[in-house]
């Protein structure tokens, strides 16, 4: 399993580049633009978000609430599902670990210098530059309702087959993600506070003795 | 004989001696030289899995980013170069991506990797759902991709026993992970590697490879995409071509510089013109050519080191023409016709010439005993070179005095000041000798307390700045550690008993690795568990005869879709009749390319290597050694009687074998040297004398390479005694003419003394020109042999006449130290 689909979508609210200079129309460059302004003096940020997801592996759609917080490179986030918690990621030092409570396990991946995974939210995924020659980007603005950007994956092999995403004043309130797989996924973003206070403690992973603690990709490993 | 039938002869033989050259085959991998038990087991594993036959390129980008452009490289180069003749297969990766790995063993193979406790938990009702619920769980993450894409490939999470397999075989390379390409970790440099059609030993083999990855790297570094990567490739072929072509560029420079400067020397030292001197080289390369073709009459290949030595055979061959034309110039300057003063001159020496060919050629033979061929080679080579010399000298050198003498010298031959240092050395001789004992006590002590080191780094006897070597250590840099594997090559009679004895290895060598002492090993056993965990894994399966239904109800339970998981189910309650994991059920999935590296039938028998990877490189002694006992050590306690090989081991025994050969060739040399002065000699201080000279410049070589911290190595050794023989020649030529009645101060012993400067000194830059090639093998041939005998020299004009002035009765002719006045001392003609 990757584990940089989730990563880098708690990337997503990293300060942004510059637009490439070719190919997006003027409307939606001028757009990217504003919103890149907008975002480029974030040093913390705290979302909460809904999500909904329909997916073919599943019976009946799944949805769960959420909380991250990101300070620096390092980020945390709390997963729920009618209010219990069901998982937490915590990125920082070179590592992702996901604590599962109910099973009292902890998986730790090594996050080496390799290639970033495809993104679901290629915007977050740090290179605003490629994304006009990656996606093909059509903006709608209308007053009284959010701006929408939708962005199309130009690769036939990219696992994302659209991705819509919602803004009210440059922040995101809507991302729909759908999949050549045939799955989509709704996230809804309650907050989204930028250079709110955010203390240490609260991106620390905080797990109770005895849980176990095993490599990602092996599953190999022992009881802390 | 007639004149024009001489010279007619003599044509004829070079002819011959040419042909007979041109169809030797040179070989210049060193490997191939060295017949130790390392050296034949790294063949093994050449023949049989292609290993050290591999050619490395290293492709690297100035900066990040550029991650695209390498991998496009690495597919073109590989394009390129499988449609090249001498190429036998390219790839840049690992032959399988753990993905396809993973797909092709997923089920039925994926249970029987796992431990059987782990196993029974999963497979247990509740550890079914308590997996499934896990990977809900997972599912809430944020967004959808591959995190979906995973749990409906294989929601028990099968495959991380497989990953915990490949993962410890792809551990020899510091790669990104989850890559099939061999891309490093920063994303700017990449792996491709390929194999050659033959082997590097075959003539002509590494120049068509090394040429055809030349060609590849041009074509792909002209796209414009390719604009700033490097593309710079090691590994045997390029070692062996490398070798080749600066071996054959020194012995050329060599062979041309050393010709050019010993002429102007003896131009110089004889008073003779130049065109002169161009004659009396004839009988050299003339001896040195048929000595060369005698040699490959006797052969069909010979090593490029044993050719090393006909820089040695020109530095002795004309030492015999050398003292001819001393003594004729002296004879001449008596007064003697020039026919008389050449036959003088042939006369009086024949006997010294004779001696000295006989000690040096029993040096030579002595090579004989030696176990490594390019040894044997080189001795045999010199003892052809030395014979055919001494015939040019005495057959045809005689008749070219006598035109060269048609003129009387104006002037004596030069000398003057060796005279005069010699009859200084003799009045003064209980000085001397007691500072020669003093100096020569404090060398032994120096000895004593710091040997000569041997050098047992077969990398140092390539090219200084080798680009190959070079590019090794770059990649070692780049992929983690030591790429310098120890290999380990195991043979038996099936497949199943060569796999049976990797996994007996695996424990040990797992213990090795968690303790820190070795970063990876790469072997069969990491991809087959043994039979015995499989037939449990099995069991734990059989004792689940519902599991198909039972993973079918946990998946409903949980809410997931069962119909989105396929066959999943149906193929997990089918792997308790799986036939356990082997070779050929490796092979029939599609991974071939990983497991024909690792075990293959060759030739109706089974081998196995295993590829054992320590944390520290191998080419220092201690670590090395250290590596070794242990894994021998493995070995024994396994119960799997392996061959330990690889390059690093190869260089420690080739080390070790051509210094036991080189104490059996010095012990035999001076056994046959000592009985042949005896013989001639009789008297021990007429011996002492012959030897004194070589003794001492030995005794103080070794000092001096103590002091220096300069190395023995498998070429220096081996031109050592040759340097014996030289100064021992020294040793003979000025005893043989004090006994023949010419003492120290006489005309003739000046002459003589004339002789054994000129000799050195064209020996010396012979060596000289060596000591200046790439090779740095060559280079320390020539840098002992200009010490030696340099030192040989210094003790022959002065310790060896303070000793032939001890003799009773010696006569002392204190003779005028003018240049001019060289008939001053004793009669021309007064023969002892």
């Amino acid at each position: 399993m990757k584990l940089g689909t989730v990563v880098l979508c708690a990337w997503a609210m990293t300060a942004l580049p510059s637009l490439a200079d070719e190919g997006a129309s003027p409307e939606a460059r001028a757009f990217l633009k504003e919103w890149a302004s907008a975002m480029a003096e974030v040093r913390s940020l705290r979302v909460r978000f809904t999500q909904t997801k329909t997916l073919r592996l599943l019976r009946k759609p799944r949805v769960s609430e959420g909380l991250t917080v990101l300070k620096g490179e390092r980020l945390h986030m709390s997963v729920t599902r009618d209010g219990a918690p069901e998982i937490e990621l915590a990125v920082g030092d070179g590592e992702a670990r996901l604590y599962y409570p109910k099973r009292g396990t902890v998986e730790v991946y090594t996050l080496d210098g390799g290639p970033p995974p495809e993104s679901p939210f290629p915007l977050f995924s740090g290179d605003v530059a490629e994304l006009e020659r990656t996606h093909a980007l059509t903006l709608t603005r209308a007053e009284g309702r959010p701006d929408e950007l939708v962005m199309v994956p130009r690769d036939p092999e990219s696992s994302t087959a659209k991705v819509v995403m919602r803004f009210r004043e440059f922040k995101v309130v809507e991302v729909e993600q759908t999949t050549r797989r045939g799955d989509s996924v709704r996230i809804e973003v309650k907050e989204f506070a930028v250079n709110a206070a955010v203390d240490d403690a609260e991106l620390e992973l905080a797990v109770p003795e005895g849980t176990k603690v095993v490599d990602g990709v092996s599953g190999r490993g022992a009881k802390r | 004989m007639k004149p024009a039938a001489r010279w007619l002869l003599a044509l004829a033989a070079v002819g011959i001696s040419g042909v007979a050259l041109a169809r030797l085959e040179i070989e210049a991998d060193v490997t191939q030289l060295l017949q130790t038990p390392a050296a034949r087991a790294l063949q093994t594993a050449e023949r049989v899995f292609g290993l050290g036959e591999r050619v490395v390129i290293l492709v690297e980008a100035p900066a990040a980013g550029r991650e695209a452009d390498l991998l496009r490289c690495g597919r073109a180069l590989v394009e390129r170069l499988e449609a090249e003749e001498a190429i036998a297969s390219a790839t840049d990766g690992l032959g399988t991506s753990p993905d396809a790995f993973v797909d092709a063993l997923l089920l039925p193979y994926g249970p029987l990797a796992a431990d059987p406790d782990e196993l029974e938990a999963l497979l247990s009702p509740a550890g079914l759902r308590g997996q499934l619920e896990q990977q809900l769980e997972r599912l809430s993450l944020l967004g959808a991709g591959q995190t979906e894409a995973w749990v409906e490939r294989d929601p028990l999470d099968l495959h991380r026993f497989l990953v915990r397999r490949w993962r410890s075989l792809a551990a020899a390379y510091t790669i990104q992970p989850g890559r099939r390409e061999l891309l490093d970790r920063e994303g700017k440099a990449l792996l491709v590697l390929a194999s050659g059609t033959r082997g590097s030993q075959e003539p002509g083999a590494a120049r068509a490879v090394v040429a055809a990855v030349d060609a590849a790297r041009a074509a792909v570094l002209a796209e414009p995409w390719a604009q700033g990567l490097e593309v710079r490739a090691t590994g045997g072929y390029h070692l062996a071509e490398e070798s080749a072509r600066v071996i054959q560029r020194d012995l050329i420079f060599s062979l041309s510089t050393s010709i050019a400067l010993a002429a102007l020397l003896l131009a110089w030292g004889l008073r003779l013109a130049p065109w002169m001197i161009g004659g009396l080289m004839l009988p050299t390369l003339w001896g040195t050519t048929v000595g060369a073709g005698v040699f490959a009459l006797t052969r069909s290949s010979a090593s490029a080191v044993a050719f090393g030595c006909t820089s040695v055979l020109i530095g002795l061959g004309i030492d015999f023409t050398i003292h001819l034309a001393t003594a004729a110039l002296a004879a001449r300057a008596q007064g003697l016709d020039p026919q008389a003063a050449a036959r003088d001159a042939r006369r009086r020496n024949v006997g010294a010439l004779v001696l000295a060919t006989l000690t040096s050629a029993s040096a030579f033979a002595a090579f004989a005993a030696a176990d490594q061929g390019f040894l044997r080679e080189m001795g045999w080579l010199t003892l052809c070179g030395l014979g055919t010399c001494l015939v040019g000298a005495l057959w045809l050198a005689p008749p070219l005095l006598a035109r060269m003498l048609r003129r009387p010298p104006s002037v004596a031959p030069r000398g003057g000041w060796l005279d005069a240092l010699a009859q200084g050395a003799a009045r003064r001789r209980g000085w001397v000798l007691s500072l020669t004992a003093l100096l020569s006590l404090a060398v032994a002590a120096l000895l004593w307390i710091r040997p000569p080191q041997l050098e047992d780094d077969l990398r140092k006897i390539h090219a200084r700045n080798s680009e190959p070597l070079a590019v090794q250590a770059r990649v070692s840099e780049v992929f983690g550690g030591t790429q310098d594997a120890v290999f380990v090559v195991l043979e038996g009679a099936s497949e199943a008993e060569v796999v049976a004895a990797c996994q007996r290895l695996e424990g040990p060598l797992a213990s090795w690795m968690r303790r820190g002492l070795l970063r990876a090993r790469v072997s069969i056993a990491a991809l087959i568990p043994p039979l015995e965990a499989q037939r449990e894994a099995l069991a734990v399966l059989a004792r689940h005869p519902r599991l198909e239904a039972e993973l079918t109800e946990a998946l409903d339970d949980v809410g997931f879709a069962r119909d989105a998981f396929g066959d999943y189910p149906a193929r997990l309650g089918a792997a308790a009749e799986a036939a356990p994991l082997t070779p050929a059920g490796l092979r029939a999935a599609g991974l071939s390319v990983l497991v024909d590296d690792l075990v293959r039938v060759k030739d109706g028998r089974a081998y196995a290597v295993v590829q054992v990877f320590p944390l520290t490189e191998l080419w220092a002694g201690g670590a090395r050694a250290d590596t070794a006992a242990a894994l021998r050590r493995v070995l024994t306690e396994a119960g799997v009687e392996g061959k330990l090989t690889g390059l690093p081991l190869v260089s420690a025994e080739a080390a070790e074998a051509v210094a036991a050969d080189f104490l059996k060739i010095c012990a035999l040399t001076a056994g046959l040297v000592l009985v042949l002065l005896v013989v001639r000699f009789r008297h021990p201080l007429h011996v002492l004398c012959v030897l004194a000279p070589a003794a001492l410049s030995t005794l103080w070589t070794a000092g001096l390479f103590s002091l220096t911290d300069e190395r023995l190595n498998l070429m220096n050794l081996g031109v050592l005694p040759m340097v014996l023989a030289l100064g021992i020649d020294d040793g003979i030529h000025l005893t043989h003419r004090s006994l023949a009645g010419d003492g120290v101060g006489t005309p003739r012993f000046r002459a003589t003394l004339l002789g054994v400067l000129l000799t050195s000194l064209t020996t010396m830059l012979t060596f000289g020109s060596l000591a200046l090639s790439e090779n740095r093998g060559i280079a320390s041939v020539g840098r002992l042999t200009l010490c030696g005998i340099a030192l040989a020299l210094l003790a022959s004009v002065t310790v060896l006449p303070a000793l032939l002035a001890l003799r009773r009765g010696a006569r002392l002719n204190i003779a005028p130290t003018s240049r001019d006045s060289a008939g001053a001392g004793e009669d021309v003609g007064s023969d002892a």
